[in-house]
């Protein structure tokens, strides 16, 4: 009983903590960049005030544009149940494992890309296309690289890696090394930071993900907004489980759960200050060079693997 | 319950035949009938519907165990017999054969009305019954006459079935290209047959599968198994025919021919290398592995760079099946080195046909019912029919999210058993470099995958949202009823297999412990109900439904606490101030662009950009005409090179006929003379 | 020994065949072989005394002696110029080729093993050389009254190899020849006065675009 109320705590941690990490990453590059920044509870704010708004749907689009959002939050949502946080297990872990998250986030990415197709509009199209091409030429790497990450297990159930993953002692090996990287490149992708994107602004030319949900307001960019804060999140939770599973709490005792928080909150810390240097330090890639970061993340990880296997 | 248990003996036992004996007796009804259109009509789409959920049902049936023989025919023809039987592999594409003709029986009842008074509607049904008979015919074969009987009557009725709208540009080129192709491939499959019949002496299945043939024998019927089959399935570069067939044919034949036809090429190839042949070397299963993936590839490139609807379905077939014979390479990997996780393999494999066979079916009739309404089935010029036709659109959404493999539909759980078995060749391979190859293939299904949701959302979104892009789209109307029907219950047994796996993966269960050959074979895989487990992974699709229903759920009651009732306005879309006009949405083509510029060296596409300036002036420019395409690069390299040979050949031949009696007495003098000097040698 | 002796006196006709130039003297020589073939044919049948051979005696003269020389001298009058057999190679050349055909046919029938006894071994290579000249001369001249030839010495070689060595085929078989023989003969006359008519010449090589 005591591990089934823990374990929704997981996934209410996530849901709640999300837009923290955003806001510190905000606010980070800020410092970075000299400037004071938006303080960091700020996100919450803004759910705030767009959730207490009114809407504006437009004429040409469906009902597919205004159940995307909550599709959207929905798998996301799916997904967190999925992801280990400050425990091994996660509560519905018998659901699925890194095939079935992949796929999920890949749901909520196709509700959006044809909520961008809807409204009419070239931005959303374009966003949406682009949405699309990056995460086909993401994918391929992304698997290659959980491969690689769930092989000392031998299976892709997420509670099994993890369990298996902290038994053992710091990898010493570069194939760890190189699948850290590859990983990283990857998550970038995925959440849509700089190099691969900028989520900060709203040029036609630099948006991949903030494209089709230009035409969203009130609730529903609550929503969309959430969730993918929520996905920044698990993507950071999914990084720190399969490269640095330590610290998670194996049983659900009071001590070893806050313990599990306590690690959380510094590796995400941790996560979210490394990603503000990168963004600091490049600029945007053009869409079509993105291809050879995805394609080198690809090599990189199959070096990584190779090296497991030669070994 | 004996009572109960005896009359389903005896059901099991006369289901098939009273199938295939419906299908006969309505295509002759239909032909009977040509002239009262309606009465023969009915009584045709009546037998086949009754036909197929006796086909359906005699799958099921078969699925519980043991070799049934249907009919044996003896000397029905001159040096042979007719062998029908059901084996629980065969049972298993029973299944999936009689509710895709069902379900294609109810879509035909709307269908055929536009043909009325054109075309001889009759004789489409009649053929269409035909076509199913064939294909179950195909699978309960247990000769090989009546195998190539049933393989040739198939291939026949569909060449005509394509050609039954001959008036449009392309058909007859179409059916030609396919007649050809089929019949390639036929001529492998027969020297097939026949090297096996020469090393077992008989011409049954059950006496082949015991008999043993030399190493190098065995390879060579491999590979002409592999060739006539692939032929028949779209590999690449045997796929030529696919992209023009399918799409010339009516829709409901094309949701027959690429949802069924093609997985009787996977029951063959299966067929051949379970069970007519012993376990063979790596070798085959990495060749079938790399031609999957190679296929695959091609085959959702060139989807994503066509604007025809149904040209893209057809090469998402030919991605499919890649997909299929990227799973059954790694389950002959496995079966060379003795690994049980070759059953799995094979369970994705049937598992991801049965389920490709319901989505593929369900996207085609929405074509249909799309080109029905609208005319054209060009996506540049539709847009905007999800408010003109919402149940199409919804039952395409349906097959589109399955066809994308989006959890918890059904297309997910095929996808996932695929992923498992490819991750299973990469964590237990037998050998490093087969691992590795393994991770090859993980990759290249990841690549497919993806890009197989980007052709699904571009399906999708291109018809159905945004704005009409053409009149014909502004008019279009829904589909008539039955179509919907149809499509509806495709859509829903999509949902279905995909929250239960234990539709199909627990009727695979019951198959692997034959079609596997060896024992614990069906341990391999544990479907529950809800659940399906297999690799050291699991997966409970219904679990997750439910979680994405409480997750949607979950974000109404959030945004509600948190903001409060507000309300929805509707207005203009934001287009920088000018009005949105249906010019200004993306098209197909545009859409998918990223993809042909990212994959260039692959596809060489050419572009014409012609620019119509004001001749007073070179500043202005009154007009653009873009032309884009992507070259049939496999005809252009391989088949016209070859074509371009074998006319020279033939030139070169026929200038000994060269009109002048003469030369033709000398011939023969010729002939006379080394006749006698070879007589003298010897 | 008197069939052995007609035979060489037939291969030398159609050696000579070969040798001439004009198409009256083709007809000529071609009635004076049909008329030996016959003559040779009456005393086999004296000798035999079968009933069939003398009817195939007197059909080989009446038909091939006598009809088929008339019919194509008959052609040859009504076409009325080029009196001359045209052909493809000179008549020196055709001549040795003719032979070397002769010769290599001797040679082929010694190294055969065939179960014949007596006297019929000896005119077996020369019927067929009388075959193969007659194909020859179909494939060397130009003029399609000359293949009608060819075809005649042709069936005079085979008439020949059927005499001596079976006293002829069965009597049916040989009617059905003589009836073909005559009705090719026939339609090459007819053919020839058409194409004289059409080309003003019966020259093959018109024919040449009869290729479909």
């Amino acid at each position: 009983m005591r591990d089934i109320l823990f374990e929704l705590l997981q996934l209410v941690v996530i849901v709640l903590v999300a837009p923290l990490v955003t806001g510190f990453i905000k606010k980070t590059k800020a410092l970075l960049q000299g400037r004071r920044g938006p303080r960091v509870l700020q996100p919450y704010y803004d759910l705030y005030k767009y959730m207490r708004k009114d809407a504006v749907v437009s004429k040409a689009s469906s009902w597919i544009f205004t159940a995307t959002p909550y599709v959207v939050f929905g798998a996301t949502l799916a997904a967190a149940a999925l992801v280990p946080v400050f425990m091994r297990d996660s509560l519905f872990s018998f659901t699925g494992d890194l095939v079935l998250l992949v796929y999920l986030f890949a749901l909520a990415r196709f509700f959006i890309a044809m909520a961008g197709v809807d409204t009419g509009s070239s931005f959303g199209a374009q966003g949406a296309s682009r949405e699309m091409f990056v995460s086909s030429l993401a994918e391929p790497a992304l698997f290659v690289t959980l491969l690689a990450a769930a092989l000392p297990a031998g299976t892709t159930h997420l509670s099994s890696i993890v369990a298996h993953a902290a038994e053992r002692g710091w990898p010493t090996s570069p194939a760890f090394y190189m699948m850290v990287v590859a990983f990283a490149i990857l998550v970038i992708a995925e959440t849509g930071r700089i190099p691969v994107d900028n989520p900060d602004t709203h040029l036609e030319l630099t948006m991949i993900h903030e494209g089709p949900i230009l035409e969203y307001s009130g609730k529903s960019l609550a929503l969309l907004q959430w969730s993918a804060s929520i996905k920044q999140v698990l993507l950071f939770a999914l990084l720190a489980d399969l490269c640095f599973p330590w610290g998670l709490a194996a049983s659900a005792d009071g001590p070893a759960v806050l313990a599990g928080l306590a690690v959380f909150a510094v590796k995400m810390a941790a996560i979210g200050v490394i990603v503000s240097c990168v963004e600091m330090s490049t600029a945007k890639m053009r869409l079509f060079k993105v291809p050879r970061l995805l394609g080198a993340a690809l090599v990189l990880s199959l070096f990584a693997l190779t090296a497991e296997y030669l070994m | 319950m004996d009572e109960s248990w005896r009359i389903w003996e005896h059901l099991r036992l006369w289901l098939p035949g009273g199938a295939l004996a419906l299908l006969a007796l309505g295509a002759c009804a239909a032909f009977l009938f040509s002239g009262h259109s309606a009465v023969g009509r009915r009584l045709a789409h009546g037998c086949s519907a009754l036909a197929g959920a006796a086909l359906a049902a005699s799958g099921i049936g078969g699925l519980s165990g043991g070799t049934l023989t249907v009919a044996h025919i003896r000397g029905a023809l001159p040096f042979t017999d007719i062998l029908l039987r059901v084996t629980e592999f065969s049972a298993f594409f029973l299944l999936v054969i009689g509710i895709v003709g069902l379900a294609a029986t109810i879509y035909a009842a709307g269908y055929v009305k536009e043909y009325e008074g054109r075309k001889s509607v009759p004789l489409l049904q009649a053929g269409m019954l035909l076509f199913i008979a064939a294909m179950a015919g195909v699978v309960m074969a247990g000769n090989v006459f009546t195998f190539l009987l049933a393989w040739e009557v198939m291939s026949v009725v569909s060449y005509f079935l394509v050609m039954y709208e001959h008036e449009r540009p392309g058909t007859k080129r179409a059916g030609f290209v396919y007649a050809v192709m089929t019949h390639i491939g036929t001529v492998f499959l027969t020297i097939a047959f026949f090297i096996l019949r020469h090393y077992s002496g008989s011409f049954e299945f059950a006496r082949m599968e015991q008999a043993s043939l030399p190493a190098s024998a065995q390879s060579l019927v491999f590979v002409l198994a592999l060739i006539g089959f692939g032929t028949k399935a779209g590999l690449v570069p045997l796929h030529i025919w696919l992209p023009r067939a399918h799409p010339a044919a009516p829709s409901h034949i094309s949701a027959l021919m690429s949802g069924v036809m093609l997985k009787t090429a996977v029951y063959g190839f299966l067929l051949f290398t379970l069970h007519l042949l012993q376990p063979g070397p790596v070798w085959w299963g990495v060749a079938v592995l790399a031609l999957g993936a190679n296929t695959a590839l091609f085959g959702v490139l060139h989807a994503l760079g066509e604007v025809d609807k149904k040209r893209m379905l057809a090469y998402s077939s030919i991605e499919n099946m890649g997909i299929l014979f990227m799973g059954i390479g790694a389950a002959l990997i496995f079966l060379a080195a003795g690994q049980k996780a070759a059953a799995f393999a094979l369970a994705a494999v049937l598992v991801h046909a049965a389920n490709h066979a319901l989505f593929k079916s369900l996207l085609f009739m929405g074509a249909g019912a799309v080109l029905k309404a609208a005319h054209t089935a060009n996506m540049n010029r539709l847009g905007g029919l999800i408010r003109r036709m919402p149940w199409t659109a919804l039952f395409m959404l349906a097959g589109a999210l399955a066809m994308a493999a989006m959890p918890p539909l059904n297309g997910f759980v095929g996808e996932w058993l695929l992923f498992q078995s490819l991750f299973a060749l990469g964590f237990d391979g037998p050998a490093t470099l087969l691992r590795l190859a393994g991770a090859l293939a993980v990759a290249a299904l990841a690549l497919v995958g993806a890009l197989a949701a980007f052709l699904s959302v571009r399906l999708f979104a291109m018809t159905f949202l945004a704005l009409p892009r053409s009149e014909e789209a502004r008019e279009a109307r829904e589909a008539s009823l039955s179509m919907r029907i149809a499509m509806g219950l495709l859509a829903a047994s999509c949902v279905a297999a995909g929250v239960l796996p234990l539709v199909f993966a627990g009727a695979v269960q019951n198959t692997l412990e034959r079609i596997a050959g060896f024992s614990g074979a069906s341990s391999m895989l544990e479907v529950s109900p809800l659940a399906i487990a297999g690799a050291d992974s699991e997966i409970a699709p219904a679990a997750a439904g439910l979680l994405l229903l409480c997750g949607l759920a979950a974000a109404w009651a959030l945004a509600r606490a948190i903001g409060g009732k507000t309300r929805t306005v509707r207005g203009e879309t934001w287009n920088c101030g000018e009005p949105l006009e249906p010019r200004m949405t993306y098209t197909a083509s545009g859409f998918s662009k990223p993809i042909r510029v990212a994959f260039q060296r692959l596809l060489l596409p050419s572009r014409v950009l012609y620019v119509d300036r004001d001749p007073r002036t070179p500043y202005f420019a009154r007009g653009f005409t873009y032309t884009g395409q992507l070259p049939a690069l496999v005809e252009n390299l391989l088949y016209k090179p070859a074509m371009n040979l074998l006319v020279a050949g033939a030139r070169l031949f026929r200038g000994i006929r060269n009109g002048v009696v003469q030369s033709y007495l000398l011939y023969l003098l010729a002939t006379l003379v080394l006749i006698l000097v070879w007589r003298i040698w010897r | 020994m008197m069939l052995t002796a007609t035979s060489v006196i037939l291969v030398i006709s159609a050696l000579l065949l070969v040798w001439v130039k004009s198409i009256m003297s083709s007809i000529k020589i071609l009635a004076l072989q049909s008329l030996f073939l016959g003559i040779a044919c009456l005393a086999l049948g004296a000798q035999t005394g079968s009933a069939e051979v003398y009817v195939m005696a007197v059909l080989t003269i009446l038909v091939k002696a006598i009809l088929i020389p008339y019919i194509l001298a008959a052609t040859m009058r009504k076409i009325n110029i080029r009196r001359e057999a045209e052909k493809y190679i000179g008549r020196g050349v055709s001549l040795l080729l003719a032979s070397g055909l002769v010769v290599f046919n001797y040679v082929v029938t010694e190294r055969l093993d065939f179960m014949l006894l007596g006297s019929e071994i000896q005119t077996l290579p020369h019927a067929v050389s009388m075959l193969l000249i007659g194909l020859f001369v179909m494939i060397t001249h130009k003029k399609a009254i000359m293949q009608g030839i060819g075809l005649i010495v042709i069936e005079n070689g085979l008439f020949l190899l059927a005499l001596s060595t079976a006293l002829g085929m069965p009597f049916i078989v040989e009617i059905g020849i003589f009836l073909d023989v005559l009705v090719s003969v026939i339609l090459i006359s007819i053919l020839s006065y058409r194409m004289d008519q059409t080309f003003r010449s019966i020259s093959t090589d018109w024919l040449r675009k009869l290729k479909g």
